[in-house]
Formats: structure tokens, sequence, C-alpha cells
């Protein structure tokens, strides 16, 4: 390739854009409607799931020790805990400091007095966390056949919603970035097909002339791919200072949120999707040019 | 030059537009095709840009056997033809000059070349003094001179003329046939098909007659055959 003949394919993609104007226009908007849903989808799907994993790591599984237990036995128990598949974190809690946990919980120390030492009615605990919500049932199970244990508690209704909402966040945001992505390069096939028709006599000149199947191609993919460039573009510059703007007004105006959960950060969010979307945006064009002159330019 | 050896030609429509033709054409002939409307005309052109594939037989263009041409052999092979038409077929939106050098441009010729070869070629047709206008600022004969510059710029061995003149009143119609010839004379092979008896008796050339698809006559220095 020729340096004059890159400039050459720069310069025809160019002039082809400005030159079916209303056609590059309503692509342009089109890819940029469609990078700017499949945008927003992330952005919820993320904080959705960044949100929902704060949740799970407090989901953890309770189990409560058989009285007289020697501190051996809790000592194997703590180990055969600890080697259950998916098991992150094992903290033991001793019926003196459950005691006093729930002394200061209560804030009314004084009843609880008579409970102490010997009288004390709770009993070992190990508060487990684990690697993920969905293990919840696997690790449940493994904990009730350790010997020792009395009773197991987990949170699996809990856990069901979130693992639900979170399958259905993510199938959501595929399908609807799958769907988009096809409407845009339907789109862009259409704008590169007129593209080809107005200039179908200088196709056929090139032909003629003995220009290369390639050399007629270019213009028209790098046509695509602006198209695809500034379709991206146009939502990146919206949506990131639009999504600091939201998270800023949730903060500000619903401070109980800020105690529950917090959002991503901006920077986070868009260092992954802008250059994501620019990529999926030279993507789209190049691909709805490609098969648009795979199908209208016979040359 | 050319050869083509007992080409048939028969459209998907079952017409049959070529009946087994054999032409030889050597290197620097002047060489009209001639034939009413239907005779084979026009497929034989289409056939020679390889625009169509011959049904059966073969066709040899500078030495290049086109039967058996892979798809990206094609552009290769139209290096060595120059084709002008009957509508000229210039770009409405550039200048002669640019309309000359875009057919450099799009094989790829060197910028300093494509500067050098192209008020060449204008000058040599008539147009140097034309290089900024636009298509429709020109006559029929000075855009046929255009697309005739752009037709031979790149220096093709062959050079294709379909009706070049069909659209010229006879003034501006010799003026192209004396360029035609001229042209030839560099050592250009130049096969022109045509309607034009007036020029063909003139010109004393070779003539081809086709009609309903054989060649029914094919003689060197001949007139326009009455029976076409």
């Amino acid at each position: 390739m020729r340096p004059s003949s890159i400039r050459y394919y720069f310069k025809e993609g160019f002039t082809s854009l400005l030159r079916n104007r209303l056609m590059t226009v309503a692509s342009i908007a089109t890819v940029a409607a469609c990078i700017f849903i499949m945008s927003f989808s992330y952005c919820v799907v993320s904080n959705l799931q960044y949100v929902l994993r704060q949740m799970e790591d407090s989901i953890g599984i309770a189990v409560f020790l058989n009285e007289e237990l020697t501190s051996e036995d809790v000592e194997r128990i703590s180990t055969e805990i600890k080697e259950i598949p998916h098991v992150k974190q094992v903290i033991y809690t001793s019926p003196d400091d459950a005691l006093k946990e729930l002394q200061e919980d209560w804030d009314m120390a004084g009843i609880l007095d008579g409970f102490s030492g010997e009288n004390n009615p709770l009993s070992s605990s190990f508060e487990i966390a684990l690697e993920g919500v969905e293990y919840q049932g696997d690790v449940s199970k493994a904990l009730s056949e350790i010997e020792g244990i009395d009773s197991v508690r987990d949170a699996h209704t809990e856990t069901e919603v979130l693992i639900k909402i979170n399958n259905i966040t993510q199938v959501t945001g595929v399908l609807v970035i799958i769907i988009l992505g096809v409407i845009s390069i339907v789109i862009i096939m259409n704008t590169i097909k007129i593209s080809v028709y107005s200039r179908r006599n200088e196709i056929n000149i090139m032909k003629y002339v003995g220009a290369t199947d390639w050399f007629i191609r270019w213009p028209f993919i790098i046509e695509g791919m602006l198209i695809g460039i500034i379709g991206s573009l146009i939502p990146m510059l919206i949506s990131w200072p639009a999504y600091s703007k939201i998270i800023d007004v949730l903060y500000t105006n619903l401070p109980v949120i800020k105690n529950m959960v917090t959002f991503r950060y901006s920077i986070d969010i868009f260092s992954v999707l802008v250059p994501v979307s620019i990529l999926a945006g030279i993507l789209l064009g190049t691909v709805g040019s490609v098969t648009s002159i795979r199908k209208h330019l016979k040359v | 030059m050319i050869q083509l050896e007992n080409v048939k030609k028969v459209y998907p429509n079952g017409s049959q537009a070529l009946k087994g033709v054999s032409i030889h054409i050597k290197k620097g002939e002047f060489v009209f095709i001639i034939g009413s409307s239907g005779s084979g005309k026009s497929t034989l052109i289409k056939l020679l840009l390889k625009e169509l594939d011959p049904t059966e037989g073969k066709i040899t263009i500078n030495g290049i056997d086109t039967t058996n041409l892979a798809r990206n052999e094609i552009p290769y092979l139209r290096r060595n033809l120059g084709v002008v038409f009957q509508d000229f077929r210039l770009l409405p939106n550039k200048t002669v000059y640019e309309n000359v050098a875009f057919a450099m441009r799009v094989i790829e010729a060197p910028s300093r070349i494509i500067r050098r070869n192209v008020p060449t070629v204008l000058s040599l047709v008539g147009l140097q003094k034309k290089l900024r206008a636009y298509p429709n600022q020109l006559s029929g004969g000075e855009q046929q001179r255009t697309a005739l510059a752009r037709a031979i710029v790149n220096n093709p061995p062959i050079l294709i003329a379909d009706e070049p003149t069909g659209n010229l009143d006879p003034d501006t119609a010799w003026g192209i046939m004396n360029l035609l010839e001229d042209i030839n004379s560099r050592g250009t092979t130049v096969v022109v098909a045509t309607h034009a008896k007036d020029i063909v008796d003139a010109m004393q050339k070779r003539v081809i007659t086709l009609k309903k698809g054989v060649i029914i006559r094919d003689v060197e220095k001949g007139g326009y055959d009455n029976e076409a």
C-alpha cells in the first residue's frame, strides 16, 4: 500500500461521509444511540453486580458447636471447615466473646450479667465467609457432616434471590448488547449500500482501468469505521459526566444509600467502557461496511 | 496480441450471442468490428474486457489466457486494456485533469509520475487548455478526448473503443478517429466497434463483420460491409 493510496482512502472515506450527509448523520445517530444504551446497561449491570457482591460478602454461614467440646475439638473442627472448598475465612467466637458482643449490641448489660462464666447459655460458633454465595448449598452440606457441629444457619432464601438477580441482569445485559449490535450493523450496512450506489459510476471506471478489489473497498471500510468511531465517541462524551453527576445526586439526596451500598467510581466504569465502546464502534463499522460491500459491490 | 479461438457465448436465457468466433489480432493492428445490433459486437467487447466469461473457447490477451483467470488477477489483465465508450463515462464531479489522474491513482501510480504523465497525455489529445474544466463544461468531442486520454494514460498495449463516435457529429467523430489512428501509429493495438460506415470506408483498415454471432467477413483494408 502506497502512502498516497492511504491518503486517497481516507480522503474518499471522508468525502463520502460528507456527500451523503443525511445518511451519515442518521447512521452516526443510530450507532451513538445503540452504544449509549449499551453503555447505560453496562453501568447498571456493573453497579448491580458491584452492590450484589457487597451484599454477598455480608452473607456468610454461622455454625454453632455442641456444648462441652474441648479446645482440641474446636481446633479440629476449625481445620476441617477450612478444608472445605470455597471457604474464604473462618472466625471463631467463644461463648464469652458471644456474650460480650450481645452485651454491647443490646446496651442492657445489666440483664445479661448473670449469664457470665459457668452460666453462659451461648455456645461456641464459627462465622464462615464464602468465596461466593453460589457455594452456600455445598458448603452447608459439608458443614453438617462435621462431627461436633450442632446446627448450621445459612441464608439460602436471600442467596437464591441474589443469584437470580445476578443471572437475570447478566443475561439481559448480554441480550441488549447483541440486539443493539445487530441493529447498528444493519444501519451501517444501509449507509454503505447507499454510498456504494451513489459512487457506482466511479467504481465502474475503477474496474475498467484495473483497480484491485481492495483498492475499491478501502474507502468504504474507512467510511464505516469513521461512522463507528464518531458514533461511539458521542455517547461516551455524554454518559461519562452524566454518570458522575447521577451518582453525586444519589449520594447527596439519599444519604441512606451511601450507608447501605457504594456505587462504582466513574473512572472505574469508563476506563473500561471508553476503549470497549470505541473498539465496538470500529468493529460495528467495519463489519457493517464489509458485509455491505460484499453484497452490493460486485467488484 | 488478441486471440479468440472458437469462442461461444450463450446467455442464461438461452440466446446464443456468439456461435464459435475465432479472431487473431496482431500487435499494432487497427481493427474495426462492425455489425448491426444483435450481431454479437457488444458481447465480444465484454468478453475482451472480461466482464463476461465465454461459454466455450479460449481468449488470450497480451499472452494472458483469460479463460481461467482468478478473480484477483482480472485487474492486472485490465491494465493491458484501455477502454472508451459511446457515453464517455467521465466523473462529473472531477475536472478533466482529475478524471485522467484518477485512472493512474487507482492503479497506485506514484504521484510524481501522475503529475508528469497527465499533462502530457492531455496535450496529446489537444486538451492542454482544458485541464481545470468539468465534463459539463466540455463539448461531446472534448469529453470523448478526455475519455481517450484516460484510456491511454497508463500506456496499455491495447485500446478498445465501443462505438466511440456514436454520440458525436461527423466532424467531431473524424477528430476522434484521427486520434485513434495517431495512438495506433505509436504502437498501440486498437480495436473499434462501430456503426460509422463513412469512417470505416474511408480509413481502409482491417474490418471484421459479425452477423448473428458469426464472422461473415474479415478483410484487410476493407470498407463497410453492407450486409452488416
